[in-house]
């Protein structure tokens, strides 16, 4: 099996996005691969995902004093915190830092193993790379987002209410009041939905940056270098314009 | 023909002036990362002016408020941010990358045998270029983050552009300080990729490692000085 072969048709990243879910939806996804990386990308994008978490959570929860100083708006804090860790900022933030943690490091891995002639090897042994190495990647990355999204919204909720407690004198229980009032399950579930298509966006970008190795000639350090860049540019482009789409389509929560 | 090539590489330096390598990379840092950083802006914008508009309706009833505060938003918060974090995904990884990939082929230590500094001739001018560049970035950004506010208010909500835009609320104070928070995340994000690709412990690790390292501590650098000025200017 030739890389033409697995590419040819498939017209780029949207093709590879297609071609990876359309794999997902037929079942033919290598589960065990696809485990075993969810597990290896959530305990490394942890770290970076809480320290991110804990620093939104502290810009979310000054944007909202700026705010509750300026109107007295107490009883809304919770609320517009609540909103923006959960949907409107948070999953975009925490979209960036996976995408700087895990999607560089998932067009590296991908860009050297193609670079190291393992994928060829792969297909000399009649092996499908969409089935083993792509689909898989790709719903590791959607994964791990998936599970990061509710410790690390949580956690800049929190880390707002902290900020608001301690620089504002904000009572928690008041923003708590004001979360439980005003926040209803479907922004959570707008976020998680926000979450997942930003880690197949993340996923499908860098897996498909780095694969570019595989199609030309490049096979150099700087080559892997340039594909790492490729996949940031293109995740960081996505992300942005998905979340545009999304808001401008989504409801008021 | 070939005696004149070789009195010309004679003459020329082999590492370019200070300010002739900052401006080139000047030009990289700005015109390379502004399409991006523009898009990802006015994305965001969009998303943010169009929530801020429905909520209001939905709570207050009232959208007028919202050209006053929007602008502030993007000047304070947003604009310097995504600055930050388009920079840091992009020339901060393609400079852990260049720097690795010199190091992986031993060029940095071929340029300190020939009695010339790598710190000077590679890594000095990017150092001055970040923290320039996006400061130069985020003056474009703030006028795509208000573009992008005026056009999804007026084809959402039907609100007059001639009312939303208040150009009075953007003060000096506010300029600066998006103005020293691009500048200072600029810096941590050189910082963050240099050291990942000079340190000791980088020379076991492949260049696509490095980038890794290079964005994560560029990226988490930035918002961190970020939050840091935040709390700063509340309290002041």
């Amino acid at each position: 099996m030739s890389a033409d072969a697995v590419f040819g048709g498939a017209g780029g990243l949207i093709g590879r996005g297609v071609d990876v879910i359309t794999c997902v939806v037929r079942g033919r996804v290598d589960v065990r691969e696809t485990i075993r990386l969810t597990d290896v990308g959530v305990r490394e994008v942890l770290g970076t995902a809480v320290a991110g978490a804990i620093v939104i959570g502290g810009i979310v929860g000054l944007q909202g004093l700026s705010y509750l100083t300026r109107y007295n708006a107490s009883e809304v804090f919770g609320w517009a915190a609540a909103l923006s860790a959960f949907r409107d900022v948070g999953p975009v933030l925490l979209a960036f830092a996976i995408a700087a943690r895990l999607g560089t490091q998932n067009s590296a891995d991908t860009a050297a193993s193609a670079a190291r002639e393992r994928i060829d090897a792969l297909c000399a042994l009649g092996l499908d790379p969409l089935r083993v190495v792509i689909a898989p990647r790709v719903c590791a990355v959607t994964l791990t987002a998936l599970l990061l999204y509710p410790p690390c919204a949580a956690l800049m909720l929190f880390v707002a209410f902290v900020f608001a407690l301690a620089l504002g004198g904000q009572p928690v229980a008041v923003s708590w009041w004001s979360v439980v009032t005003y926040i209803g399950a479907g922004v959570l579930w707008e976020g998680l939905g926000r979450m997942a298509l930003f880690g197949v966006v993340i996923g499908t970008a860098t897996t498909h940056a780095g694969l570019s190795l595989w199609l030309s000639d490049r096979r150099a350090a700087r080559d892997i270098g340039a594909a790492v860049y490729d996949g940031s540019v293109t995740s960081v482009i996505a992300i942005s314009v998905v979340n545009g789409a999304l808001s401008l389509a989504g409801g008021t929560g | 023909m070939a005696a004149g090539t070789l009195a010309d590489l004679d003459d020329a330096p082999l590492v370019p002036r200070l300010s002739t390598a900052v401006v080139r990379r000047l030009d990289e840092v700005v015109w390379g990362t502004l399409p991006l950083a523009v898009v990802s802006v006015m994305a965001i914008g969009a998303a943010m002016a169009d929530q801020a508009g429905r909520q209001a309706m939905r709570l207050l009833g009232d959208q007028s408020f919202i050209g006053l505060e929007y602008p502030v938003l993007g000047v304070q918060e947003f604009c310097p941010l995504i600055v930050a974090v388009v920079l840091a995904l992009r020339v901060g990884a393609g400079v852990a990358a260049e720097l690795g990939a010199l190091r992986a082929d031993e060029t940095l230590d071929a340029l300190t045998v020939l009695g010339l500094s790598p710190v000077r001739a590679r890594v000095t001018p990017i150092l001055f270029a970040l923290p320039i560049g996006a400061v130069i970035l985020t003056l474009p950004c703030l006028v795509a983050w208000e573009t992008a506010g005026v056009l999804v208010m007026l084809a959402r909500s039907g609100i007059n552009p001639f009312t939303f835009v208040h150009p009075e609320v953007i003060t000096p104070p506010l300029l600066a300080l998006a103005a020293v928070k691009a500048a200072a995340a600029g810096a941590a994000i050189g910082i963050g990729a240099v050291t990942a690709a000079l340190e000791d412990a980088a020379r076991a690790r492949t260049v696509g490692e490095i980038v890794t390292r290079g964005v994560v501590r560029g990226t988490l650098l930035a918002l961190f000085v970020n939050l840091v000025l935040d709390v700063w200017w509340f309290l002041s």
